[in-house]
C-alpha cells in the first residue's frame, strides 16, 4: 500500500498542498483529479522527492524507501543526445530491478526502434518511450503524472491498453489525468483535489453502481460548486 | 561508487561535442596567433631594414631576436589562456542548468535514480575538474608543438631557442605550470574551491525561492567575506611566524572547501527541486 | 568497458599531457657549481659552506662539492628560515612572537633577553635555556620619541640593564640623531634615560656602527662623519664609555675616508676597499676590538669584471670573500679563504653554476664536518 499522510507544501503564501492524504491500494488504479493549479503535479513528485515536502510522510509498503516505485513524468528526461537504445542501457546500468525483456517487449509493441533519437520522436512516441522506462521497472507501484496529454487519439488508445495489458499485473497505479474518457472503465478510485486538498474521494465502482454516476458527472458536480 | 563512475562518464559524454569544439578553436587561435607574432617580428625586422639601410645584425641588435617565450607572454596569447578558464568556470554553471533548461529535463531522472544523491553532485565535480586538466594537460603538449613552429618559421639568425621551462617564467605562466608539485598543488587547490563555490551558488539557487535565495546567496558571500578577513588577521598578524601562518591558513582553505561541499550535498539531497 | 569510455579518454590525455609535465619537471637540472679552479688547502673545499641569496628569491647553500641545497619553494612555507635574523625565530620561537618591532636581542649560555619598545611600553622578555622559561616585564615608557631605535644592550645584571637609545632631532632642517642610555629597572618597573655626552665638535652625522650582539666588548662605537653632502670629509670615531663619548683615534688612523663604512663580524670591525678597476689586490681593513690593533690584509683580486658584487664574511678568524663575476653567462663566483691573523690565503676556487645567477653571499660557514 502506498500511504500518503498529511503533505503540506507553501509558496510563500500559498498552501499549494494543505495536509493531502490518501493510499493507494496495490493491484487498483487511483486517479487524482482536479483543475489546473490544484496540486496533482505537485503531490506526485512530493512523492518521488522531486520536490521537498515541507512536512507529511509517505510509506510505500511501510517503509520510507521509494524503490518499490517507478515514475513516469510527462517529460523527457534523458540527456539529449541519447537514442532509445543509449536510454535503455542507461536504465539497465543504473536499475537492479530493470526488465529487459519487458522493455524488448514494448518496443516492439510501440513500435519505436532502439536508433531512434529520443528528441526527434514526435511527442505521441515521446510518451510511449516514458511508459516503457516505467513499464519495464519490475515495481509494484507506478504514478503517471498526465500520460495522456497532448496526444493524438490513436496513440493514446496504444497508451490506454497498456493499462490493461499483462504488465499491469499486481501493480499500484496512481496518475493524474485530465484526459478521463479514455480510460472512465479503468479506474477503480478517484481522488478529487482543490487548491491543494482532497474536497472527495470515491471507488469508482460504487460511483457508477450505486448512483449511476461516471467520474465525469462526479465532475462536474464536485467543481461546479 | 558505481552509480559516480557511470554518471561522470555520461556528463563527460554530453560535454564531449562542445569541449572538443572549444579545444579545437583555441589550438587553432594559438597556432595562427604564434605564426602571426612570429612573422610580425619578422616583417619589423624587414622593414627596419629597409627604412635605415642597415643590415640584419644592427636591425637584430635594436629589435631583438624572437623567442617563443615572447609568443606566450603576448597579451593575445594569455587572453586565450584566460578564455580557456572562462569556459571552465561558465561549465561550472552550465553544467547545472543544462539539466533544468536543456532540451530535456534530466535533472528528473538524476533525481530518481536509486541510490545516493551525492554521487550526482561529485561526478559533476569530476567532470569540471577533469576538463579543466584537460585544458592543462593540452595547454601543456601544445607548448612542444608551438615552439618548434616559430623556430621553424623564422632564418636562424633571427630567433632564440628557449627551453619550455625559461618559457613558463619569463611569460608568468610559471605558476600555472609550477614545477614544485606542493605549489602545482596549491593553486589548484584554489581552482577547486572556486568550482566548489560556484556549486553551492548554483544548488542554492535552484532549491530555494525568491526571498530566501537571495539572502542564502547573499550569506555564502558574507561567509567567503568572513573566511577571506580571518585569513588576512592570520597574514597580518604579529603574534605568529610565517609557517604557521601558512599552515594555518591551509587548514581554513580545506575547512571552507569541506563546508561548501557540505552544504552543496545537502543541497542536493534535501532541498533541491525540479 | 564502454560504459566508461569517456572517462577513460579523458583521464589518458590527462595523465599523457600531465605527466609529461611533471616528468619535464623532474628532468630539470639542479643548480649546481663546478669548481673549476681551486688552489692552496683542498681540505678547505669539504669545510666551505656558503649560505646565500640567489636572483633574489631562493635561499641556498652552496658546499665547497659544489652541491646546493634550495630552500623550500612552497608558497606557503618560510623562505627565510636559514637567514640569520630568523634564525632566532627558529630557536627560540615563544620568546619570539609577537616580539615588539624595535627591539635587541642578547643572548648568553644561560638565557636569550630581548629589550623591545612598543607604543606606550617597554617590554622585557628573559627566556632562561635550561629551565625553559619565559619571564617577561612591562614598563611603561617616559620620554621616548615614537621613531626611537633601540640599537644594543650595553650592559645588564639580572635586575638593570642599560639599552642605547638614538632619537631624531627634527627641528633644523636636516635630521640629526640623538643619542641617549636608557636604564630599565626591571625590579622596580621604571626606566630613566641619560643623554649622552658628546666631545666639543658638533658637526657631522652621528651613526653607530654596528648594532648587533655578539661582540665581547660591551661599550657601542660611534662613528662622526663629516661631508658636503657629497664626498666624505672626514670621520672620527667615538666609543661609549661610561656615558660618554670618548675619542678612538686607534681606528680614526686606520679607517680610509673615502671609503665604505665599518661593518662588524663579532670582535672584527672589516672595512672593504672602494671597487677598483683592474686592481691587483683588496686591500681590507680589520680592527680587532679585543686587542685594539688594526691592521690591512690584500687578498689577491681574481674576477676581473668591472663592477663585482664583493660579498665578506669573518669566520673562526677567517675572511672569507666571494666575488661574483657579473658579465658571464653562467653565474661565476670567486671565493676566498683568507687567514686574518697569519694574512695569507689559505684556499681559492672559482665556482662556475650550470644557470646564469645572480648571487649574493649572506654567510660562510667553515665547521669542520
Amino acid at each position: 500500500m502506498l500511504e500518503v499522510h498529511g503533505l503540506k507544501k507553501r509558496y510563500g503564501r500559498k498552501n499549494v498542498l494543505d495536509n493531502v492524504s490518501f493510499t493507494v491500494q496495490p493491484n487498483t488504479l487511483t486517479c487524482l483529479i482536479g483543475l489546473n493549479g490544484a496540486g496533482k503535479s505537485t503531490i506526485l513528485k512530493g512523492i518521488m522527492g522531486l520536490i521537498p515536502l515541507d512536512s507529511g510522510t509517505v510509506l510505500i509498503d511501510g517503509t520510507g524507501s521509494k524503490d518499490a516505485v517507478a515514475y513516469i513524468p510527462d517529460l523527457q528526461t534523458m540527456p539529449g543526445h541519447m537514442t532509445v537504445g543509449d536510454a535503455l542501457d542507461y536504465m539497465n546500468d543504473h536499475y537492479a530491478d530493470w526488465n529487459g525483456e519487458t522493455a524488448e517487449s514494448l518496443l516492439r509493441t510501440f513500435q519505436l526502434m532502439r536508433t531512434d533519437v529520443i528528441t526527434d520522436l514526435s511527442k505521441g512516441n515521446q510518451a510511449k518511450f516514458n511508459l516503457i522506462l516505467g513499464f519495464a521497472l519490475d515495481r509494484p507501484y507506478l504514478i503517471l503524472d498526465e500520460p495522456l496529454a497532448g496526444i493524438d487519439i490513436f496513440t493514446k488508445e496504444q497508451i490506454a491498453w497498456i493499462f490493461t495489458s499483462e504488465f499491469m499485473e499486481g501493480r499500484g497505479i496512481l496518475m493524474t489525468t485530465h484526459e478521463i474518457d479514455e480510460i472512465e472503465h479503468l479506474i477503480d478510485r478517484v481522488i478529487f483535489l482543490q487548491d491543494g486538498r482532497v474536497i472527495d474521494e470515491h471507488d469508482a465502482e460504487e460511483m457508477r453502481e450505486l448512483h449511476g454516476k461516471s467520474v465525469q458527472d462526479r465532475m462536474r458536480e464536485v467543481y461546479a460548486r | 561508487m558505481k552509480k559516480y563512475l557511470l554518471l561522470t562518464n555520461e556528463e563527460l559524454k554530453r560535454t564531449a561535442k562542445p569541449y572538443l569544439i572549444v579545444v579545437a578553436v583555441l589550438m587553432l587561435l594559438e597556432f595562427i596567433l604564434t605564426a602571426a607574432i612570429t612573422k610580425m617580428h619578422e616583417g619589423k625586422i624587414e622593414t627596419f631594414m629597409r627604412e635605415n639601410g642597415v643590415s640584419m645584425q644592427e636591425a637584430i641588435d635594436a629589435y631583438g631576436k624572437s623567442s617563443f617565450a615572447q609568443v606566450v607572454a603576448s597579451g593575445p596569447f594569455l587572453l586565450i589562456l584566460g578564455a580557456g578558464m572562462m569556459v571552465i568556470l561558465i561549465s561550472a554553471f552550465v553544467i547545472w542548468y543544462r539539466d533544468w533548461f536543456g532540451k530535456t529535463n534530466y535533472i528528473y531522472r538524476l533525481l530518481l535514480l536509486p541510490g545516493s544523491r551525492s554521487s550526482i553532485y561529485f561526478a559533476k565535480l569530476t567532470t569540471i575538474v577533469l576538463l579543466m586538466f584537460g585544458f592543462v594537460a593540452i595547454q601543456w603538449l601544445m607548448f612542444f608543438v608551438l615552439a618548434p613552429l616559430h623556430d621553424l618559421l623564422l632564418p636562424p639568425e633571427l630567433f632564440e631557442r628557449v627551453s619550455i621551462a625559461a618559457v613558463l617564467e619569463r611569460s608568468g605562466l610559471m605558476y600555472l605550470y609550477d614545477f614544485y608539485l606542493p605549489n602545482f598543488a596549491l593553486i589548484y587547490l584554489f581552482a577547486l574551491l572556486l568550482i566548489v563555490f560556484i556549486f553551492t551558488l548554483v544548488l542554492i539557487e535552484r532549491s530555494y525561492r525568491k526571498g530566501k535565495k537571495v539572502i542564502r546567496i547573499f550569506l555564502q558571500f558574507v561567509i567567503l567575506g568572513a573566511v577571506y578577513g580571518a585569513t588576512l588577521l592570520v597574514i597580518n598578524s604579529d603574534h605568529l611566524f610565517a609557517n604557521e601562518k601558512g599552515m594555518l591558513f591551509l587548514a581554513f582553505t580545506f575547512l571552507y572547501l569541506a563546508f561548501l561541499v557540505i552544504i552543496g550535498l545537502r543541497t542536493v539531497s534535501k532541498k533541491i527541486t525540479v | 568497458m564502454r560504459k566508461y569510455m569517456h572517462l577513460t579518454a579523458m583521464l589518458a590525455v590527462i595523465t599523457i599531457g600531465i605527466g609529461s609535465f611533471f616528468g619535464y619537471a623532474a628532468a630539470q637540472p639542479d643548480l649546481r657549481f663546478r669548481l673549476v679552479e681551486q688552489q692552496g688547502d683542498i681540505s678547505w673545499k669539504d669545510r666551505l659552506e656558503l649560505t646565500g641569496v640567489i636572483n633574489d628569491e631562493d635561499w641556498f647553500t652552496v658546499r665547497g662539492n659544489g652541491k646546493v641545497e634550495t630552500s623550500s619553494r612552497f608558497f606557503l612555507a618560510d623562505q627565510t628560515l636559514g637567514n640569520d635574523m630568523y634564525e632566532m625565530d627558529a630557536a627560540y620561537p615563544e620568546l619570539m612572537r609577537g616580539q615588539p618591532y624595535v627591539n635587541v636581542v642578547s643572548e648568553s649560555e644561560e638565557r636569550v633577553s630581548l629589550y623591545g619598545l612598543n607604543e606606550k611600553t617597554i617590554e622585557v622578555r628573559v627566556w632562561e635555556k635550561k629551565k625553559s622559561k619565559l619571564t617577561t616585564t612591562v614598563i611603561p615608557k617616559q620620554d621616548i620619541a615614537e621613531d626611537a631605535t633601540l640599537h644594543r644592550l650595553i650592559s645588564a645584571d639580572g635586575n638593570t640593564a642599560d639599552l642605547l637609545l638614538e632619537e631624531f632631532d627634527y627641528q633644523n632642517e636636516e635630521v640629526t640623531s640623538k643619542f641617549s642610555i636608557v636604564t630599565v629597572d626591571l625590579k622596580g618597573k621604571r626606566m630613566s634615560k641619560r643623554m649622552i655626552e658628546e666631545g666639543t665638535s658638533h658637526n657631522g652625522d652621528l651613526t653607530v656602527i654596528f648594532d648587533q650582539e655578539r661582540t665581547t666588548r660591551e661599550n657601542a662605537i660611534f662613528v662622526r662623519t663629516i661631508s658636503d653632502g657629497e664626498e666624505v670629509e672626514s670621520q672620527s670615531h667615538f666609543v661609549l664609555e661610561a656615558g660618554k663619548l670618548v675619542p678612538f683615534p686607534e681606528l680614526d688612523r686606520l679607517v680610509r675616508k673615502d671609503s665604505y663604512g665599518l661593518s662588524q663580524y663579532g670582535d672584527l670591525l672589516v672595512q672593504l676597499p672602494n671597487e677598483e678597476e683592474n686592481e691587483p689586490r683588496h686591500e681590507v681593513t680589520i680592527f680587532d676590538l679585543r686587542t685594539m690593533k688594526g691592521k690591512e690584509l690584500k687578498l689577491p683580486a681574481r674576477s676581473t669584471a668591472k663592477e663585482g658584487d664583493r660579498m665578506i664574511d669573518v669566520v673562526d678568524g677567517k675572511l672569507v670573500l666571494a666575488q661574483q663575476k657579473q658579465d658571464a653567462k653562467e653565474g661565476i663566483v670567486f671565493v676566498q679563504i683568507h687567514d686574518i691573523e697569519k694574512d695569507e690565503t689559505v684556499f681559492e676556487a672559482k665556482l662556475k653554476g650550470n644557470e646564469d645567477v645572480q648571487f649574493r653571499l649572506l654567510h660562510a660557514n667553515l665547521a669542520e664536518r
